[in-house]
């Protein structure tokens, strides 16, 4: 069974009369392990499609499935305790709450795991040790209490992987991950992304730059709203 | 959302939890005062109605909507007879009063002079400090003596002992016998101690001609079964001599009426006040949190992509509206408390700190937080994740 399954993914947009179609039409299927670039100039439907796979937005056609799950018959609800399941995030700002410092910013997406899924996911360490041997591991074990304001965009970023890992996801999704940083920090990211690869986790990483694309073994292109492999 | 994360929430925007807490302090400052001044009042009501004597009746001349009139004395000794001999009654006593020029050899001042029936000073609870009250052969022999009130003693002979002195009340001299002990004020600032009493003849002859008239008439009831029917026969004997607007029947049941009806007149109005001041606070309350959901909404979203339910985004603003009712409940109660020992010796209602009134507004502060902040709360729980992500700057 593949990870990710897109059938016939349509998404239109209404603006008054003005009806805009993004997404004309998508299949796709991304299998566990795999490392994905999903490439596009801007305006493309790229971003539109990372918000349907990350369960964020729901398609206008089409079929989701995640991991067999028939995504879209769920309610917004259950679509919430899916991401927070299967999905770990990374955007391109970073989007970390300014009054939790780092370890809390982290520790966040916890709090939203079903009991059940928490007590199995947290069996061996507890929250706290895991945020904190994540950060450690991204190079931010020195500053745990230290608040995002006071951190640079490299550093925020990495805050962030560590905690779209937390919840051990089986997805990381990331949408212009080096977007707003500089490019060592950004080579830095991406190399951090192929190390999760190589333990096996699935990435998908969005962008219109093809540096960060080079990193992935598999490259979607997407033009027009469609899919150029 | 952890208790943690709500006050590291609350404290990185300090004005905008200052402003929430300040909306529902004054609900509750004012909630625990209106609870004190009433629980006080009615502790004074009950006061008020012991001093009269759960078995007492008192007669005033005067009318209820004229208001009683001592310087008007319709009611008469003949009055204080028939009453005097129903069955069932003890302490009957009676008192006619004026203001009247009191003087000493040297000075002179101003004195409510009472001329009393037997039995007055027990009746009335006037203790003697010194000296001794009226015996029989003082009312039967018209024996020129006094009863005095600290403020006349120690008006006249400060720091010496008035027993045996002399006092002339007009142009006759009278031998103070006792001195009682200090009464304080009543509710209405009336002076308790500056109080002469001479035996009700000796009035007639010396401060003025009573015509056998008196202003106050008191009795007891000895079996309280009997109370109902005893206030009937003497409204009944009453009735029989005067008009019906020349006299005024006071029982501790009128008097509980009177006063829970002037304590329900302040409930009512600090009422509506803590109210308005919590309504007010709710409003202010609602809408910072409206505009805190909205500042928040990429946070919202964040939250929501990373697995929060639209319960758990309630759960996340509810939480922050209960600690900011807790905040204003712990500083509004010390403030309320505060206000109980400033505002109410000024209201003439005495100052009490009732448990009640620390529990109630906390109370009341949690309902109209929680109920204020739901609806912005369920507001941003409807934020769709995405288009709250991009509202991020």
């Amino acid at each position: 069974m593949a990870l990710i399954e897109l059938k016939g993914i349509k998404k239109v947009f209404r603006q008054g009369e003005l009806q805009v179609e993004v997404l004309k039409g998508i299949d796709l299927t991304i299998e566990r392990g795999e490392f994905v670039a999903v490439m596009g100039p801007s305006g493309s439907g790229k971003s539109t499609l990372m918000y349907i796979m990350g369960c964020l937005d729901r398609p206008t056609e089409g079929k989701y499935y995640l991991n067999g799950i028939d995504v879209f018959s769920l309610k917004d609800d259950e679509l919430s305790k899916l991401r927070a399941k299967f999905i770990g995030f990374v955007f391109q700002s970073f989007y970390l709450i300014p009054y939790l410092n780092v370890l809390d910013n982290v520790l966040v997406p916890v709090d939203y795991l079903p009991k059940e899924e928490k007590k199995k996911r947290f069996k061996e360490k507890s929250p706290e040790e895991k945020a904190k041997e994540l950060l450690k591991r991204l190079g931010m074990g020195e500053r745990l209490k230290f608040k995002p304001a006071e951190l640079s965009g490299g550093q925020k970023q990495r805050v962030a992987i560590a905690r779209a890992l937390i919840n051990s996801p089986e997805v990381i999704l990331a949408d212009e991950p080096t977007g707003q940083l500089d490019s060592a920090s950004g080579k830095a990211v991406m190399e951090t992304f192929k190390e999760l690869h190589s333990e096996g986790k699935t990435v998908i990483v969005v962008t219109h730059d093809p540096a960060v694309a080079s990193y992935a073994d598999r490259v979607i292109k997407i033009k027009d709203g469609k899919v150029e492999e | 959302m952890r208790p943690k994360e709500v006050l590291l929430s609350l404290l990185h925007n300090k004005v905008r939890t200052a402003f929430a807490v300040l909306g529902i302090l004054f609900g509750v400052v004012s909630l625990v005062l209106i609870v004190a001044a009433i629980e006080g009042s009615s502790q004074e009501a009950k006061k008020v109605i012991e001093k009269l004597g759960p078995d007492s009746v008192l007669i005033i001349s005067g009318s209820i909507k004229k208001g009683p009139r001592s310087s008007f004395q319709n009611l008469t000794l003949k009055d204080v007879n028939e009453i005097g001999r129903l069955e069932g009654i003890f302490a009957l006593t009676y008192g006619i009063v004026k203001p009247t020029m009191i003087s000493s050899s040297e000075s002179s001042k101003f004195s409510s002079v009472f001329g009393v029936g037997k039995n007055w000073l027990v009746s009335w609870n006037y203790q003697i400090e010194e000296g001794r009250g009226f015996t029989e052969k003082d009312f039967k022999e018209l024996r020129k003596v006094a009863v005095v009130g600290h403020d006349v003693s120690d008006f006249f002979w400060p720091g010496q002992s008035p027993v045996g002195k002399v006092i002339l009340v007009g142009k006759t001299p009278l031998r103070v016998i006792g001195v009682y002990k200090k009464k304080g004020k009543t509710p209405n600032g009336h002076n308790l101690d500056n109080r002469v009493f001479i035996p009700y003849g000796v009035f007639d002859k010396t401060v003025e001609k009573t015509y056998e008239k008196v202003s106050v008439i008191r009795f007891r009831v000895l079996n309280p079964k009997e109370y109902d029917e005893i206030v009937k026969e003497t409204r009944e004997i009453l009735l029989r001599n005067h008009r019906p607007d020349e006299f005024i029947v006071i029982t501790p049941v009128v008097v509980k009426k009177f006063l829970s009806m002037l304590s329900a007149t302040l409930a009512f109005f600090l009422g509506i006040a803590s109210a308005t001041a919590l309504v007010v606070g709710g409003f202010v309350l609602s809408s910072i949190f409206y505009v805190n959901a909205y500042v928040r909404e990429w946070e919202v979203g964040l939250r929501k992509a990373l697995g929060a339910t639209k319960r758990e985004i309630v759960g996340l603003f509810l939480g922050e509206a209960l600690a900011v009712a807790v905040i204003s409940s712990l500083i509004g109660s010390l403030l309320g408390a505060a206000a109980i020992k400033v505002i109410l010796p000024g209201l003439k209602i005495p100052v009490v700190y009732p448990i009640e009134a620390f529990i109630i507004a906390p109370i009341f502060a949690v309902l109209v937080s929680l109920f204020a902040v739901y609806f912005p709360a369920k507001r941003a729980s409807e934020f769709e994740p995405v288009k709250a992500l991009r509202k991020k700057a």
